[in-house]
């Protein structure tokens, strides 16, 4: 599993990472350091390097080892993600219905690599494996990656990615009309 | 609500709901599932919760979101009570006409009636619908009846009660003789006998010991464990409290996967409400038993199936497996006994505590007790959940219940066991679904994946996708498991390619025992499966692929299995 990470990265606002942290009031041990790396990767929509150096200092956990525990999960990444991420499922029913050549006419659309983003930050594709919906297969899911902004409350809440929308039984032909939705928003 | 002091007032509420339900209010149940809610559940819902209030029916209607009832190729679903009248495919549209008709005038409505596919005439109630006509559901008795979010739905139909049994007559020790007696074996793959993990964990020593439900269902194609925590997670919970109390443990762990945010969602509700009643905390019932429990997410990694990756990720390492034994019912999370136990396992202990172990055991085969949940799917006609006993055949499960082969194609194999299972022909249809019977023809158990897959896809193709997956998902701690899938994938490649040679099947074939031999855990240890069994009953399929290209077919086919390759390889 390769991971980029980012050259120069833009300043990032951790306020609301060190209240949450602070709100936590319990003592900090090891078996935070995922939570927090899956309110980091929330919030923000990927791991900023301040982040990640903030959670190691108030862990106390190695910079080295935080690093290493991001980079072993495929939820984090350490480069933003674009403004709508589309995951397309290649679990095994969607597989055999061929969920291959839709992913093939999206990456041919936008121009990217499964795992990428778009230049202009609109779309990260992704692959996941199995969303549960196979009687729908082959199943496309867009949603905005960022819920912070859009949604407050506890940490549970903004992770929930309910309001992600669900294509189902999508061909390779319909997938222009499905983007085409989006490229204004 | 006020906290359950004891028994009694755990009876007493129950009485209470049971009452007040038995009202003999018509109810309208619809479907909440992730495929029912995705073909526009929800808006059916909302649009039946105005026809109700316009029409001045509320508190004479009554409305429900259930978990998933399993038929989700004909969703969304909508049930009736009473008569069980069930409706499919239904649309907004439809919401006044369903009050109108049905519920206010009993009028069933035909054209939503499920047709039978023999007859063609509609069939009126859910339970003789030919799709739920041959399944015994025990696990998922409830998906489809309670409200996966209010306690009080489940208090109602019986739930908890099992907890009542095991406080007032039953010590520890004759639970776990119980649930050993019922014959449960883990349905997370392995099999291994319920009752024996349990009395390794309450023989342990230790100051703390913990309790897990792994919910990191990560077979691509398999959602059993999705839909339990969905639409009924008090039942897994209630399996919980039993097992602590049989085995002294006070705190324990809800592993769920980040990409299930219903489940994760329901699950939490689920706490909260059983905390708030006093079905967890301190001293439970009042019977000195405590527990509370937590949910941990899962950050996305295969591995994190097996036990002790699953520890380590909530330990906060990364999520890699480590040498047994110990075993983590000596030494598990933090060093302290631990027990895990899968979903399904976990939702079948209060069956098995309120009917008895001698019940449980009469249903199945010789050494696999009780039923099975799978998960439907792939080129088959009726994709969704089914729960069957086991010893059902595999035919019955792909031809009665799942309606052949989708879209008129023939049948060729079925998958079963996900990426570490392997491949059912023609031949091997009448397989009963056991442990050993699966195993014997080459494939397993699992946890519930079940792949139909048609005759024109390629065999060498769907092996190369599980190993694929694996090599992906391969932690990369042992050498065997991170070279050997990496090298058979490619030779899968080179042959997809065109480009196989006659000594890569050799290869192939002793690459797979050995890192079937010499893996860490189960995830190297199974992974070459698919390869194995695809050459055990599909050897032809390689062997042509090594002639090519001559033929013209197969060479289109080659060119399309080429681009595929020539992608694979660019992205891993």
């Amino acid at each position: 599993m390769k991971k980029e990470t980012l050259k120069l990265e833009p300043n990032v606002e951790l306020n609301s990472l060190e209240k949450y942290i602070k709100g936590l009031n319990h003592h900090l041990s090891t078996a935070d350091l995922i939570p927090l790396l899956q309110y980091t990767q929330d919030s923000f929509g990927y791991l900023p390097r301040q982040a990640m150096e903030l959670i190691s200092k108030q862990t106390r956990i190695p910079m080295s080892r935080v690093f290493g525990v991001a980079s072993f999960y495929t939820q984090f990444s350490f480069v933003p993600k674009g403004k709508f991420t589309i995951k397309v499922c290649v679990g095994t029913a969607c597989h055999v219905r061929g969920s291959e050549k839709v992913k093939a006419r999206i990456s041919e659309l936008l121009g990217i690599k499964d795992g990428k983003t778009t230049a202009d930050y609109r779309f990260t594709l992704e692959l996941v494996a199995c969303l549960g919906t196979c009687a729908l297969g082959p199943i496309v899911v867009i949603g905005s990656s960022k819920k912070a902004e859009s949604c407050c409350g506890g940490p549970m809440k903004q992770t929930l990615a309910l309001g992600d929308k669900f294509y189902g039984q999508v061909s390779p032909e319909k997938v222009q009309e499905i983007l085409g939705r989006y490229a204004k928003e | 609500m006020g906290r359950l002091n004891s028994i009694q007032d755990l009876r007493t509420l129950r009485e209470k709901l049971k009452k007040e339900q038995e009202n003999g209010r018509p109810t309208v149940v619809v479907c909440g599932g992730t495929g029912c809610d995705t073909f526009g559940g929800h808006a059916i819902y909302e649009a039946l919760s105005n026809v109700i209030k316009d029409k001045g029916l509320e508190g004479k209607v009554s409305l429900k979101k259930t978990g998933c009832q399993g038929f989700c190729e004909r969703g969304p679903l909508v049930n009736l009570w009473p008569g069980n009248i069930f409706y499919q495919k239904v649309r907004e549209k439809d919401a006044s006409k369903i009050i109108d008709e049905t519920v206010l005038k009993g009028k069933v409505i035909e054209n939503l009636l499920c047709p039978d596919p023999q007859t063609g005439k509609p069939v009126h109630i859910q339970a003789e619908v030919p799709f739920y006509k041959k399944q015994l559901r025990l696990v998922l008795r409830f998906n489809g009846i309670v409200d996966p979010t209010r306690i009080d739905d489940y208090i109602a139909v019986g739930g908890y009660s099992s907890l009542e049994k095991v406080f007032e007559n039953m010590s520890p020790e004759q639970v776990i003789k119980e649930v050993a007696d019922s014959g449960l074996r883990g349905r997370g793959g392995a099999g291994f006998p319920t009752g024996k993990k349990w009395e390794f964990v309450r023989k342990a020593t230790g100051d703390i010991k913990y309790i897990i439900c792994n919910g990191d269902e990560g077979d691509p194609g398999a959602f059993m464990d999705r839909s339990v925590l969905e639409g009924n997670p008090h039942q897994v919970l209630e399996g919980m409290i039993v097992g602590a109390y049989a085995m002294g443990c006070r705190k324990g762990y809800f592993y769920v996967r980040a990409e299930y945010p219903m489940a994760v969602e329901h699950v939490q509700k689920a706490i909260d409400q059983a905390r708030e009643l006093g079905l967890l905390g301190q001293d439970i019932l009042g019977r000195g038993l405590d527990l509370d429990l937590e949910i941990k997410k899962g950050a996305g990694a295969f591995v994190c199936g097996e036990e002790t990756a699953l520890i380590a990720s909530i330990e906060g390492k990364r999520g890699m497996p480590r040498i047994r034994p110990p075993y983590p019912a000596i030494s598990g999370l933090w060093g302290k006994p631990t027990c895990i136990n899968n979903v399904e396992t976990l939702a079948n202990i209060p069956i098995i505590i309120e009917k008895g172990a001698k019940w449980y055991s009469s249903i199945g085969t010789q050494g696999s007790k009780g039923t099975k949940v799978f998960a439907l799917a792939g080129n088959v006609r009726n994709t969704g959940l089914v729960e069957v006993p086991m010893g059902t055949t595999l035919r019955e499960i792909i031809f009665d219940i799942g309606g052949g082969i989708a879209k008129g194609r023939k049948f060729k194999a079925a998958q079963i066991g996900g990426p570490s299972g392997g491949c059912v022909p023609e031949e091997h249809l009448d397989t009963p679904i056991d442990y050993e019977s699966l195993q014997k023809v080459g494939a397993i158990m699992g946890s519930g994946g079940l792949i139909v897959i048609d005759d024109k896809t390629s065999m060498v193709e769907i092996a190369r996708y599980f190993m694929n997956f694996v090599q992906d998902e391969s932690c990369g701690k042992c050498v065997p498991c991170r070279i050997g899938t990496r090298r058979m994938l490619e030779i899968l490649n080179r042959f997809l390619q065109g480009e196989g040679k006659e000594s890569d099947l050799d290869l192939l074939l002793e690459l797979a025992a050995n890192t079937r031999e010499t893996s860490l855990c189960g995830l190297g240890q199974t992974a070459p499966n698919p390869v194995l069994s695809t050459i055990r009953y599909f050897r032809h399929e390689y062997e042509t692929l090594l002639k090519k290209p001559t033929p013209e077919a197969a060479k289109a086919e080659t060119v399309e299995s080429k681009e595929k390759v020539k992608e694979g390889i660019e992205a891993g």
